[in-house]
C-alpha cells in the first residue's frame, strides 16, 4: 500500500481542497492501466466494469484497515472523476479509431460488445454533464459520484456532506434531464 | 443551451410538481409557470423524463455505469461489485435492533453497530443486502450461522441470533453477533508499541482460536488483521467473520455451494498460493496456517512478505504462488534464527512443509519464546555442515578445519539464502584462513570445537542453533578473561572470530572482539608479530566498514610503518596494508591518493601474491582511475582483472558479476553502448542466478541497464528496468535510499520521453518524496527536484499546481543560495513560462523581469541564457499586448545572438529573434526592413514546412500590399512542424483574427 495514497485521503477527510487534485492523477493511472488490461482483453473475463475497476484500484491504492467509511467515500468521489475521463478517453479514441472521426458515437456496449438499444451514449452524456454543471453543479457531481463512481446515496450524501433526501431529490431532477435529453439525442 | 436560471426555476416547480398526479399536477404548473412557455417547456420534458424513470436510458442512469455496461452479467455478482452496490441505505431497526452506526462494510455485507432491548446488549449486526442476495449468497448466509453457532472459545467472536427480518425495500437477513470493543490486531500493536516478544504472543494466542475451529471442523479462509480485533479490556485477541469459512468435512457438493469457482475471496496477500490456484476443495487447515504467517510477518516487520501493491489481480497471483518471501533477517537482522525460522515455515509455498496445525505454530512460538528449541529446522550449522561436508569432502581436511571454515559458509547461506557456488566460494576462502589458524594455534580450533560440540545435537538432544547463535555464543564466552587462560590463544580466538564476523557483513559485532584483540596483544609479552599485523589489519578494515575513518587513517598508517619496518617493500601483508588505506582513501573521495596506493600494492601482488589478490588490486585500481575520468586507462585494468577472474574462479563467482558490472559502467560512460549492455546483462544474468530475488546488487544492475537504455534513447526497455530497480528497493524497505531517489528522477525522465505524463509527475513526486526524506525539506538538491515536479506537472496539464510547486521551490532555493542566483533564475524562467501558458501575462512579466536581472548580474556578459532571457521578455510583453516595450529587449536579443553566440551563425536562435523582432516592428508600426534580414537567415537555416517559414510567411503577407493575408497562411501557422507553444498559440489567433476581418484583440 502506498502511505502516500492514505495520507492524501486523510487529509481529503479532512476538507483540504489540494488534496483531490493529488489523489486524481495517482487514481487515473491506476484506473487507466487496469481499463486497458480489460481493453486488451487480458482478462479471462471480458466485461468491463467500471465501479469494479474503481473498487480494484481503491484496494490496491489503500490499506483499508487505516481507512474510516468516510475516507472511502471521499476516496471513491475522486475516482470517479477519474473513472469518467478513461471512459471518456477510451470513448473518444474508438471513435477517432473507427471512422477517423466523430460519425459513430461509442456507446458503452461496444465496450463489451453486447448489444443492447438502450445503451448510453457516453459522449453524449459526458456533454451533457458539462452542461448540467453549468446549469446546477450539485446536480451534476452528484450524477457523476453515482453514474461513474456507483457510490450509493449515503456515501454521496457523506461526500457532499448533504442530507440523503437532498441527495435523491435532486437526482431524481438530474435524472429526468438527462434522460430527456439523451432521449433527443438518440435517432 | 438550457439557461441556469430557468433550470433553477423549474426546479422549484419540479419538485412539487413530480410527486402530483393528474389534474393537481396540471392547475399546479399552470399558476407556477405563469404564461412563461420556455419554463413550461422545461418542466414538462422534465416530469417526461421522470415519469420514465424506470425504461430504457433513466433506468441505466439509474444503475450507473456498472449495470449499464454489463447488465446481463448475472453470473458475477462479485463480493466487488457487492460493496458498490448501487442502492442500498442505512435502516434504522433491523428486527428487534435499533442501529447505531455503520462500522464496516466486507464482500459478504455491511455491518452496524446496534442495540437490543430484550436482552439489552450491544450487537455487530451484519447484514446481507437484499438487492443481491442470489440462492448462493443465502445459502452462503446460512452457512455462517451454522459455522459460528458451533464456536465458543474465547479467541472468537460469539454469535447471538441470526435470521431474516422484512423492511420497506425488501427482505434483510442478519447475524447479531458480540459487539467487540477494540482496535484490530495491527493498529493495537503499533497503538501500544508492542515488543518483537508481544506480537509473538499475540499470534500464538490467535493461533489457538484458530486451532480451536479446525477441530470444530470450520477452516476460516479470510485471516486478516482486519479480521481479528483485541478486545480493550482483556487484551484478548479475537477472530471475526466466519463468513466464508467452511466445514472441513463437508461434501464437495457443499465445498462448491459455499463460493464461486474461481471467485477470489478475502483479501489478495493473505491468501496461499493453493488458495489462488482457484481449486476450493484444495483448501485446509494449513491455509489458515499461511495467513497466519502471512499476518505473523505484517506484524514483525510491518509489510508484506509479497510485494503485490499496483499489480493486477492476475499479476499479484502470479507473484504470490512463485516468487519467494524474503527472509525476515533481510529485513531486519534482529528476527535472524529462530522467529524468521518458524515464519518461513508458516509461509513455505508446499503446505507439507509448513506447520501441519495452527496449533503447532503456536507451539514454535511460544519455544521460542521460552528460549526451548524450535521445531522448525532452518538450513542450521549441524544440518548444512554435514551436509555440505558430505558434498565436498575434498575440501574438508580434517574436522578442524572444516569447522571453521563452515561457520561462516553456513551463517551466510542462513543469512542471505546465497547459492551454493557461493557458499563454495566463502567456505573455500575461510578454509586457507583456518589452515593457518590451525597451524599457529591448536588451541584456538579447539576452542571452537568445543563450543560447536556444546551445542551439537550430539551434546543436547534435539537442540538446533544457527550459525549466528553459534557466533555470538563463541563471542560471548571469548570476551570473559577468565575463560581462556592463555592471552594469546584469546587474541586468536577474538581475531578469528571478528574475521568471521566482518566476512559475514556483521561489522558492529566484529569491531569490539578486534579492538579487544589488538589491546590484548600489546600486553603479552611473547606476541608473535605477525598475529598483531594481521589483527591490526582486521581492524582498520572493521574500523573503514563502521565509517570510523579517521581512525581507521591513522592506524592503516601506523600497519604500513610497521610492515616496512618489519618485513619491508616486498611483502603481501605491507601489500594488504596499502590496500587497506587505499580503500579509506576511496571511502573519502580522495582518488589521487588511492591510486597510487593501488598501484603499489598491486605490483607487490604481481610478483608474490595469488592471482586473486592480483585481480583485486586491478579492479580497485581501475575504479580510482574511474572515478577520475581517466576512462582509457581503467578501462585496460578492468579487462585484466575480469580475465584473471574468468580463468581462476567459478564461472557464477560473485566477483567476475562484479567485473562485468564495473567494466559495463565504464563502456557506458565511453558511449560504448552495445559492449556495454553485453557486459551489463552477463553481470545481471550471473546475479539473478546467485542471490536472492530482492538483492541490493541485483537493483544496482538493473539501474545501470536502465541508465543505458535511456543514453540509447530505448525509453521503453529503459522503463522496465528502472522500474525492476525500485520494486527491488521498496521490497527492501530502502525507499529513501540516495540512490533510490536518483534511480526514480531517471524513471520520470523517461516517462515522459514515453508521453505518459501522468505517470511521470507521479514518479517525480515519488522521487521528491524520497529525497526530502533523505535530505530534509529545505535541501536545494529537493528544490531541484521540485522544479522538475513542477515541469513534469506542467506538462501533465496541471499548470496551477506546477506554478505552487515553483513557487515553494523557489523559496527554498533563495533562502538557501540567496536571490541572486544563477539556478533561482532560471526558475523564475520556468514559472513565468507557466504562467504564459495560462495567459496571466502580467505575472509572466514580472518574473522574467527578475530572471533577466539576476541573469545579468551572475552570468558573464556573453552567456547564451541572457539572449535567451530578452527574448522571452520581448514575447511575453508582446503577447501581453505592449509592443513598445517589448521592443528594447527584442533588439537587446538579436545583438546579444549575433555577437556573443557560440553556434555558428547563421543558426536557428537568431533566426527566431529575427522573426520576433519582424513581428514587434510591425506591431509597432515601425520600419519592418528587419523581415527581409530575417528571410536571408531563414533561407539558410530552416526547411519549408518549419514553424519559422510560416511565421516568416504571415508577417511577409501582413506587410506586404499587394498579397494581403489569406487563411491559408493561418492554416500553414497551424500545420508547420514542432512544439505547440503559447506564442505559436498566439500568433495563430491573431492571424485568424486578422483573417476573419475582426480588429487585432490587444490586451
Amino acid at each position: 500500500m502506498d502511505p502516500n495514497v492514505n495520507a492524501i485521503v486523510s487529509r481529503l477527510n479532512s476538507g483540504d481542497p489540494k488534496a483531490p487534485d493529488e489523489l486524481l492523477p495517482l487514481v487515473y493511472d491506476e484506473l487507466r492501466a487496469l481499463a486497458q488490461a480489460y481493453f486488451r482483453r487480458e482478462r479471462s473475463d471480458h466485461t468491463l466494469q467500471p465501479t469494479s475497476l474503481v473498487h480494484e484500484a481503491y484496494v490496491k491504492l489503500l490499506d483499508q484497515t487505516r481507512i474510516e467509511w468516510q475516507g472511502k467515500a471521499h476516496f471513491l468521489a475522486v475516482a470517479a472523476m477519474a473513472m469518467r475521463r478513461v471512459l471518456i478517453d477510451h470513448a473518444r479514441k474508438q471513435n477517432a479509431l473507427r471512422r477517423g472521426g466523430n460519425l459513430d458515437r461509442v456507446t458503452l456496449s461496444n465496450l463489451d460488445l453486447t448489444d443492447d438499444k438502450d445503451d448510453i451514449d457516453l459522449l453524449a452524456l459526458d456533454e451533457l454533464l458539462d452542461e448540467l454543471a453549468t446549469l446546477d453543479d450539485r446536480q451534476h457531481r452528484i450524477v457523476e459520484l453515482r453514474f461513474f463512481g456507483g457510490l450509493t446515496v449515503p456515501e454521496v450524501a457523506t461526500v457532499l456532506n448533504l442530507s440523503r433526501s437532498t441527495i435523491e431529490a435532486e437526482w431524481r431532477m438530474a435524472r429526468a434531464w438527462l434522460s430527456t435529453k439523451l432521449s433527443d439525442n438518440t435517432p | 443551451m438550457t439557461d441556469p436560471a430557468l433550470y433553477q426555476q423549474a426546479k422549484r416547480i419540479f419538485q412539487t410538481a413530480a410527486d402530483l398526479t393528474g389534474h393537481e399536477r396540471t392547475a399546479y404548473i399552470r399558476s407556477a409557470v405563469q404564461n412563461n412557455q420556455p419554463l413550461e417547456q422545461l418542466v414538462n420534458d422534465l416530469l417526461a423524463g421522470d415519469d420514465s424513470a424506470n425504461s430504457g436510458v433513466a433506468a441505466k442512469l439509474e444503475d450507473g455505469a456498472i449495470h449499464a455496461i454489463s447488465e446481463n452479467d448475472s453470473t458475477h455478482p462479485t463480493s466487488v461489485s457487492d460493496i458498490l452496490d448501487a442502492d442500498l441505505r442505512d435502516p434504522e431497526q433491523i428486527g428487534k435492533y435499533r442501529i447505531v452506526r455503520r462500522i464496516a462494510e466486507g464482500g459478504m455485507g455491511i455491518v452496524y453497530e446496534a442495540t437490543s432491548e430484550n436482552p439489552i446488549r450491544r450487537v455487530a449486526l451484519k447484514i446481507v443486502r437484499s438487492a443481491n442476495l442470489t440462492a448462493a449468497a443465502r445459502r452462503r448466509f446460512q452457512f455462517e450461522i451454522d459455522i459460528l453457532a458451533k464456536l465458543e472459545h474465547t479467541g472468537i467472536g460469539r454469535l447471538y441470533d441470526a435470521g431474516t427480518t422484512q423492511t420497506s425495500s425488501g427482505d434483510l437477513q442478519y447475524l447479531a453477533m458480540e459487539y467487540i470493543d477494540g482496535v484490530d490486531l495491527r493498529t493495537h500493536a503499533e497503538n501500544h508499541e508492542l515488543t518483537a516478544r508481544d506480537r509473538l504472543r499475540l499470534i500464538a494466542a490467535v493461533s489457538d482460536a484458530v486451532h480451536y475451529a479446525h477441530q470444530k471442523g470450520v477452516i476460516h479462509r479470510d485471516l486478516k488483521p482486519q479480521n481479528i480485533l483485541v478486545d480493550r479490556q482483556s487484551q484478548q485477541p479475537r477472530i471475526l467473520d466466519f463468513g466464508v469459512a467452511r466445514f472441513t468435512d463437508s461434501d464437495r457438493q457443499r465445498a462448491t455451494m459455499t463460493t464461486d469457482v474461481g471467485q477470489l475471496i478475502g483479501t489478495l496477500s493473505y491468501m496461499s498460493p493453493e488458495q489462488l490456484e482457484s481449486d476450493d476443495n484444495d483448501v485446509d487447515v494449513r491455509t489458515d496456517v499461511y495467513a497466519l504467517g502471512v499476518i505473523l510477518f505484517e506484524l514483525l516487520t510491518g509489510t508484506s512478505p509479497y510485494n503485490i501493491r499496483g499489480k493486477s489481480i492476475i499479476e499479484a497471483g502470479r507473484i504470490i504462488r512463485e516468487t519467494d518471501a524474503p527472509s525476515l533477517s533481510a529485513i531486519d537482522k534482529m528476527f535472524a534464527g529462530d522467529i524468521e525460522t518458524i515464519v518461513a515455515k508458516a509461509l513455505d509455498k508446499n503446505r507439507t512443509a509448513r506447520y501441519q496445525s495452527a496449533a503447532d505454530l503456536a507451539a514454535d512460538i511460544r519455544n521460542h519464546l521460552s528460549d526451548r528449541p524450535i521445531t522448525a529446522k532452518p538450513p542450521t550449522l549441524t544440518t548444512t555442515a554435514i551436509k555440505f561436508a558430505k558434498r565436498h569432502t575434498g575440501l574438508v581436511a580434517g574436522i578442524t578445519v572444516a569447522t571453521i571454515a563452515l561457520i561462516a559458509a553456513t551463517i551466510v547461506s542462513t543469512s542471505m539464502a546465497i547459492s551454493e557456488s557461493r557458499l563454495r566460494t566463502i567456505a573455500e576462502a575461510q578454509t586457507q584462513r583456518a589452515e593457518t589458524e590451525a597451524a599457529k594455534s591448536g588451541a584456538v580450533v579447539a576452542f571452537l570445537q568445543d563450543m560447536f560440540a556444546s551445542v551439537s545435537p550430539e551434546h543436547e538432544g534435539q537442540k538446533d542453533l544457527s550459525v549466528l547463535e553459534f557466533l555470538d555464543a563463541s563471542a560471548d564466552q571469548a570476551m570473559i578473561e577468565s575463560t581462556i587462560a592463555n592471552q594469546t590463544t584469546r587474541a586468536a580466538i577474538l581475531r578469528v572470530l571478528g574475521n568471521a564476523y566482518t566476512e559475514l557483513g556483521y561489522q558492529g559485532k566484529a569491531l569490539p572482539l578486534l579492538e579487544d584483540a589488538s589491546e590484548l596483544l600489546t600486553t603479552v609479552p611473547d606476541v608473535d608479530p605477525d598475529d598483531m599485523t594481521e589483527t591490526l589489519s582486521l581492524l582498520t578494515r572493521a574500523k573503514t566498514a563502521n565509517t570510523d575513518l579517521e581512525g581507521a587513517e591513522s592506524l592503516a598508517n601506523a600497519v604500513i610503518q610497521r610492515c616496512l619496518d618489519m618485513y619491508g617493500q616486498h611483502n603481501l601483508q605491507t601489500a594488504l596494508a596499502y590496500h587497506n588505506l587505499a580503500m579509506i582513501h576511496t571511502e573519502k573521495g580522495e582518488y589521487g591518493k588511492s591510486e597510487q596506493l593501488h598501484r603499489k600494492a598491486l605490483a607487490i601482488r604481481e610478483k608474490l601474491g595469488t592471482p586473486r589478490n592480483v585481480a583485486t588490486s586491478l579492479n580497485s585500481l581501475a575504479d580510482s582511475l574511474h572515478r577520475q575520468s581517466r576512462l582509457e586507462e581503467s578501462l585496460t585494468f578492468h579487462r585484466r582483472a575480469l580475465q584473471i577472474r574468468r580463468e581462476n574462479l567459478d564461472p557464477d563467482h560473485p566477483r567476475i558479476a562484479a567485473s562485468l558490472n564495473n567494466l559495463g559502467s565504464l563502456l557506458q560512460e565511453m558511449e560504448r553502448l552495445d559492449e556495454a549492455e553485453e557486459m551489463l546483462l552477463e553481470s545481471l544474468e550471473t546475479r539473478e542466478r546467485i542471490y536472492p530475488a530482492n538483492h541490493p546488487l541485483i537493483a544496482l544492475s538493473y539501474n545501470n541497464l536502465g541508465t543505458l537504455y535511456m543514453v540509447r534513447r530505448d525509453f521503453v526497455s529503459a522503463r522496465s528496468a528502472l522500474q525492476k530497480t525500485i520494486d527491488i528497493h521498496r521490497a527492501l524497505g530502502q525507499e529513501n535510499h540516495p540512490n533510490v531517489a536518483r534511480t526514480m528522477t531517471n524513471l520520470a525522465n523517461v516517462l515522459s520521453n514515453l508521453g505518459d505524463n501522468v505517470a511521470t509527475a507521479r514518479m517525480q513526486a515519488d522521487a521528491l518524496q524520497s529525497l526530502r526524506a533523505q535530505l530534509g525539506p529545505d535541501h536545494p538538491n529537493v528544490a531541484m527536484a521540485m522544479h522538475n515536479a513542477g515541469w513534469y506537472q506542467h506538462k501533465a496539464g496541471q499548470t496551477e499546481n506546477a506554478i505552487a510547486t515553483l513557487n515553494t521551490a523557489t523559496e527554498i532555493l533563495e533562502s538557501r543560495l540567496g536571490p541572486n542566483h544563477g539556478h533561482v533564475a532560471h526558475f523564475l524562467h520556468t514559472t513565468a513560462t507557466f504562467h504564459t501558458q495560462l495567459m496571466q501575462y502580467d505575472d509572466a512579466v514580472r518574473l522574467v523581469r527578475r530572471s533577466l536581472e539576476t541573469r545579468k548580474s551572475v552570468f558573464p556578459d556573453d552567456h547564451p541564457a541572457i539572449a535567451a532571457t530578452e527574448h522571452d521578455l520581448a514575447t511575453v510583453l508582446l503577447m501581453s499586448g505592449q509592443p513598445t516595450n517589448a521592443k528594447p529587449h527584442i533588439a537587446e536579443a538579436v545583438t546579444r545572438r549575433r555577437t556573443t553566440s557560440n553556434e555558428p551563425e547563421p543558426n536557428t536562435r537568431l533566426l527566431s529573434s529575427l522573426l520576433l523582432n519582424s513581428h514587434i516592428a510591425i506591431e509597432t508600426e515601425s520600419d519592418p526592413a528587419t523581415l527581409a534580414e530575417a528571410e536571408q537567415v531563414l533561407a539558410k537555416v530552416s526547411k519549408p514546412n518549419s514553424w519559422a517559414a510560416a511565421y516568416a510567411n504571415y508577417l511577409r503577407q501582413r506587410t506586404s500590399p499587394d498579397a494581403p493575408l489569406t487563411r491559408q497562411a493561418c492554416e500553414s501557422l497551424e500545420e508547420s512542424e514542432g512544439q505547440q507553444t503559447p506564442h505559436r498559440r498566439f500568433v495563430i489567433e491573431q492571424c485568424h483574427t486578422l483573417t476573419s476581418g475582426r480588429p487585432v484583440q490587444s490586451r
